[in-house]
């Protein structure tokens, strides 16, 4: 059957855009459209010419662009060929302005993903995405880019004040080998007045040139929340980078300093005031005395994490000393890949009155003896850990395919994990175990019962890394 | 010494039908609100909302009386959230049984919320219409709300092309 123009008149006269004005139709598109990402728009524009007219007339639906060029696109493959002027890649800056364009004066969000080939880069035939940014520099809220370092120091150095409006900067950088050092003088960045939270990766590249001095890179002392991943930034850099972050709440840190022969730099007593959750990865030498100048009052979440295990220095030590000087009231305690030495770690879990989770894995081979040492009568409050709700001790398997052939075999060996965990932390208090050993398991489906039993009984379980290989079934499952 | 009195308020739709209501229920309603500061003797004669029948004011009133006491939003948190952060579709277990009424009606009480500047309610109405659009096929949300595909087929290939550049979150 055919419509008319008047039947779709006269059903038209039924639908919801008809029955509410268009800023509530707008206001229903927005919320929809915050929830369900770039994509949303297709699906809105393509109802009907109506709803495609609201949509293009609401520019909160237009503030936020993400656009990704490279290989592993979905949609298209961009190729080196096509990378020119008026090829599909000036075609995708266009598309981006366009819809940025839509969304008047409201500040806005761009994510950037890309990686053409160095060549087209470097003989300037592409039109890269810096235009696109400075178009909406003035009220640019939310930064996201991966893409090659050369970029950002370009833009940096088109934008002497920075973005007025930079709230959220995220930087997933990679240096190019035919580019010489780049060294991030003009630093705009520094001068977004309004950035809090920050996000930034330089990728470990064997070939990189990339130099530049974090110093003066961003805003440091503004900063609410900080991602920094950097395998090359110099233990003395980055001492004096972290002494400027006063204002920090959330800090998650991976660094590297096997380069560090030095001394340690000289850094006055820093109070980092604001600081709840900590984050440290790590390899190298000195680590363990990087934290030492900071006192942190407000830590309540400190996760530390060698990259390797056993071979960094023993982080006891340094741990105990730092909160004898600044005591900080940790609820939750995560330590990993650590060497420890156990009088030292006890002394610091004893002064530790507030922790209420804990987390050891792979530290030195010493989660069997820690959980004999926190062994107490069922009953008795544990001297160590008195507040504890929550134990994670995951011991580090050499021989991780440890293979449990029978149910049975299976459920002894989780209840007595469970019971070792249990009393091991002083009892009714604990409410989780993780058991997270490397095993396979040949089992059938009422393993799950089993497990469910034994979490009746007032233990959550919680499984990770088990291998579930089902006896009538060929293929392996992983279990979540 | 007995509490005071809570003041009443008569209230009359466009149908003629009458409610008197508590007056901190009705001040849910930042339209009413602002009349009852307008008025400075006490009046007899019922507050006319011709925009709002019987039927959908018995709703709003159910979800006033409801949510009575609660803050109610100012000018700065909303101008700040709309800038700043998103908001979700999520909406609390009772107001979703409130909710829960045929299409009609839920439109009703959107206009109705609208009118009478009650901006939770009109947020609970917004994003269940938002929640209803989720995970369906534009087909599939023309057949919902009674809408006829008026593109041509070329027309929707066009738009289809314009946004294939869309990065997936």
């Amino acid at each position: 059957m055919t419509l008319t123009g008047s039947d779709v008149i006269s059903t038209q006269s039924r639908a919801i855009h008809t029955r509410l004005p268009q800023e509530l139709i707008s206001s229903i598109f927005t919320l929809f459209h915050e929830e369900g990402g770039p994509q949303s728009h297709n699906l809105l524009l393509l109802v009907c010419r109506e709803w495609q007219r609201i949509c293009y007339s609401t520019p909160a639906l237009w503030r936020e662009v993400g656009v990704s060029v490279g290989p592993w696109r979905r949609q298209r493959t961009i190729s080196t060929a096509q990378a020119g002027m008026g090829s599909p890649l000036a075609e995708i800056l266009n598309w981006a302005k366009a819809r940025l364009l839509r969304s008047g004066g409201l500040p806005c969000s761009l994510r950037i993903r890309a990686y053409p080939s160095e060549f087209d880069y470097l003989s300037g035939d592409t039109p890269f995405f810096r235009d696109l940014i400075t178009s909406v520099s003035p009220r640019l809220s939310k930064l996201v880019m991966s893409t090659y370092a050369a970029e950002v120091e370009h833009l940096n150095a088109l934008l002497p004040d920075g973005f007025p409006e930079l709230n959220e900067l995220a930087l997933d950088l990679i240096a190019m080998r035919e580019i010489d050092a780049i060294t991030f003088d003009n630093a705009g960045f520094s001068r977004c007045q309004k950035l809090r939270v920050v996000e930034i990766e330089f990728h470990e590249d064997n070939t990189r040139v990339l130099s530049f001095n974090p110093i003066t890179f961003l805003p440091w002392d503004q900063l609410s929340t900080l991602c920094y991943k950097d395998r090359e930034v110099t233990l003395a850099d980055f001492t004096k980078v972290f002494s400027l972050c006063t204002r920090l709440e959330t800090c998650s840190l991976r660094l590297c300093f096997y380069q560090e022969v030095t001394p340690l730099p000289d850094v006055p007593p820093t109070v980092l005031p604001t600081l709840r959750t900590l984050s440290l990865t790590f390899s190298g030498f000195h680590i363990a005395s990087f934290l030492q100048p900071f006192s942190m009052p407000a830590l309540t979440e400190l996760d530390l994490s060698g990259e390797r295990p056993f071979e960094d220095e023993s982080f006891s030590l340094p741990l105990l000393e730092l909160h004898r000087r600044h005591p900080f009231p940790l609820r939750s305690l995560s330590l990993a890949f650590l060497t420890l030495e156990m009088d030292d770690f006890l002394g610091f879990l004893s002064r530790l009155e507030c922790l209420e989770e804990f987390s050891v894995d792979g530290c030195n081979c010493l989660d069997k003896p820690l959980v004999q040492r926190l062994t107490v009568e069922p009953g008795v409050p544990n001297p160590f850990l008195p507040r504890l709700m929550r134990l994670d001790i995951q011991e580090y398997c050499s021989d991780s395919d440890e293979a449990v052939s029978t149910n049975e075999d299976i459920i002894q060996m989780v209840k007595s994990r469970v019971s070792h965990q249990a009393s091991a932390a002083g009892v009714a208090r604990i409410k989780s175990v993780l058991i997270a050993d490397e095993i396979t398991l040949e089992a059938d489906e009422n393993l799950y019962e089993e497990f469910h039993a034994i979490a009746e009984e007032g233990v959550n379980l919680s499984l990770r890394g088990f291998r579930f290989r089902q006896l009538d079934a060929s293929e392996d499952t992983e279990t979540g | 010494m007995a509490a005071p009195a809570t003041q009443q308020i008569k209230i009359r739709c466009n149908d003629e039908k009458e409610f008197t209501v508590d007056r901190d229920v009705l001040e849910r309603s930042v339209l009413i609100k602002n009349m009852l500061e307008d008025v400075t003797e006490q009046q007899d004669a019922p507050i006319p909302l011709p925009n709002v029948s019987g039927p959908v004011m018995a709703k709003v009133l159910e979800y006033c009386t409801h949510h009575r006491g609660e803050p109610l939003p100012s000018a700065d948190t909303e101008q700040s959230q709309d800038e700043t952060r998103k908001r979700t579709t999520d909406i609390s277990e009772w107001d979703q049984k409130f909710i829960t009424v045929d299409q009609e009606m839920l439109f009703e009480i959107i206009l109705a919320a609208n009118y009478l500047d009650i901006k939770s309610l009109l947020d609970v109405g917004c994003k269940t219409v938002a929640n209803m659009i989720k995970g369906k096929t534009p087909e599939e949300i023309r057949k919902l709300f009674n809408i006829v595909n008026d593109f041509t087929p070329e027309e929707e290939a066009q738009i289809k092309k314009e946004n294939e550049w869309a990065e997936d979150r």
